[in-house]
């Protein structure tokens, strides 16, 4: 949330990701952030800087729908009682989404759908 | 923050454009490749300049917490990220600050409601438990669930009457009649009242809220 972009350099990285919260190991499903980069064309007066390059390059992520979903025992090994979720009720259904899964930039914002519900979740 | 993807008509699905402005996000969206505020939710140029977002009512919870509220929860199933700012813990929530690479940080819960914000420091809300409070119009009843290390924000209107609460023994009571609520989920604990409804709110650096909104209220005291 209102975090500041990492670089060019964890785009550059094998797709998983680089580092992680606390101590914990890194596991859970593969996901593959490098291939929703894009070329980004912004206006030259597009509000802000841009922070997000490669070779000279200005890139952006294409947005990521609909992602995998667990239970909670299978993010038991990545996500601790105390950690922090952004917790969603839509319809009948819950959701959640920990906040150390949607570091940036590649998972800051996540769009799904449920009952004729649109929604984003960004941190 | 949780931003309902549609406004109207019109679909917006986001991503992440690569930009920063005033060090917050900066999106796009794939229908109109127009570029939005992540904050203000609101697109700064292109086709949908001037839209608005409308926030949905999520909660911030450890997911312990969660689960317990939702034992057949659906939760987001990817590898871990290192988040090296804006990550809290339920314990920092408890804490009311949290350490971070800049130092230590004062937490509170922010509000909006039209072109009006509020923040709320955390401590506060740890001392009085219960706060009623106005946001353009709207009342609203901002709790502090200490069990669950919980920060809430319901709406106190309900059909048309606007209740007053209290809070005893993590139930939510109504001042002048007989209503009574679970303090977490809102949902009545008794007869066929209806639930609370939950008001939209995040948590957030109490910093970094007066540097957004440097014109908008926060009540530390």
């Amino acid at each position: 949330m209102l975090a500041t972009l990492t670089l060019g350099c964890l785009l550059l990285a094998p797709q998983a990701p680089a580092s992680q919260p606390s101590s914990r190991p890194t596991s859970g499903p593969a996901q593959d952030d490098r291939a929703r980069l894009a070329t980004a064309d912004w206006p030259d007066d597009a509000p802000g800087r841009q922070v997000m390059a490669r070779g000279g390059e200005a890139l952006k992520f294409l947005p990521m729908e609909a992602p995998p979903y667990g239970t909670p025992d299978d993010v038991a090994d990545r996500v601790r009682d105390i950690d922090l979720v952004v917790g969603l009720q839509v319809a009948d259904q819950a959701f959640a989404y920990p906040i150390n899964m949607l570091g940036g930039p590649q998972r800051e914002i996540v769009n799904d759908q449920h009952a004729g519900v649109a929604f984003c979740v960004n941190w | 923050m949780v931003y309902a993807g549609d406004v109207g008509e019109r679909r917006f699905t986001l991503g992440v454009s690569g930009r920063l402005l005033d060090e917050n996000l900066v999106m796009w969206d794939e229908e109109t490749g127009s570029l939005w505020s992540q904050i203000l939710g609101e697109a700064l140029q292109g086709n949908a300049k001037g839209t608005r977002l409308d926030m949905l009512p999520a909660v911030f919870v450890g997911l312990g917490t969660w689960r317990r509220m939702h034992p057949d929860t659906h939760v987001l199933d990817l590898s871990t990220v290192r988040v090296k700012d804006w990550y809290f813990t339920s314990e920092d929530l408890a804490r009311g600050t949290v350490s971070e690479r800049r130092g230590e940080l004062d937490l509170g819960i922010g509000l909006r409601q039209g072109e009006h914000t509020l923040a709320v420091a955390l401590p506060l809300l740890h001392q009085k438990k219960l706060l009623e409070v106005d946001l353009d119009g709207v009342p609203l009843a901002l709790v502090w669930d200490e069990r669950e290390h919980a920060a809430l924000a319901y709406d106190r209107r309900l059909g048309d009457r606007t209740i007053s609460l209290t809070l005893t023994d993590r139930t939510l009571q109504e001042v002048d009649g007989e209503g009574r609520w679970d303090v977490l989920s809102g949902q009545p604990a008794n007869g066929d009242t209806a639930a609370l409804p939950r008001f939209p709110y995040l948590p957030t650096y109490l910093r970094a809220w007066r540097t957004y909104y440097p014109d908008g209220e926060i009540r530390s005291e």
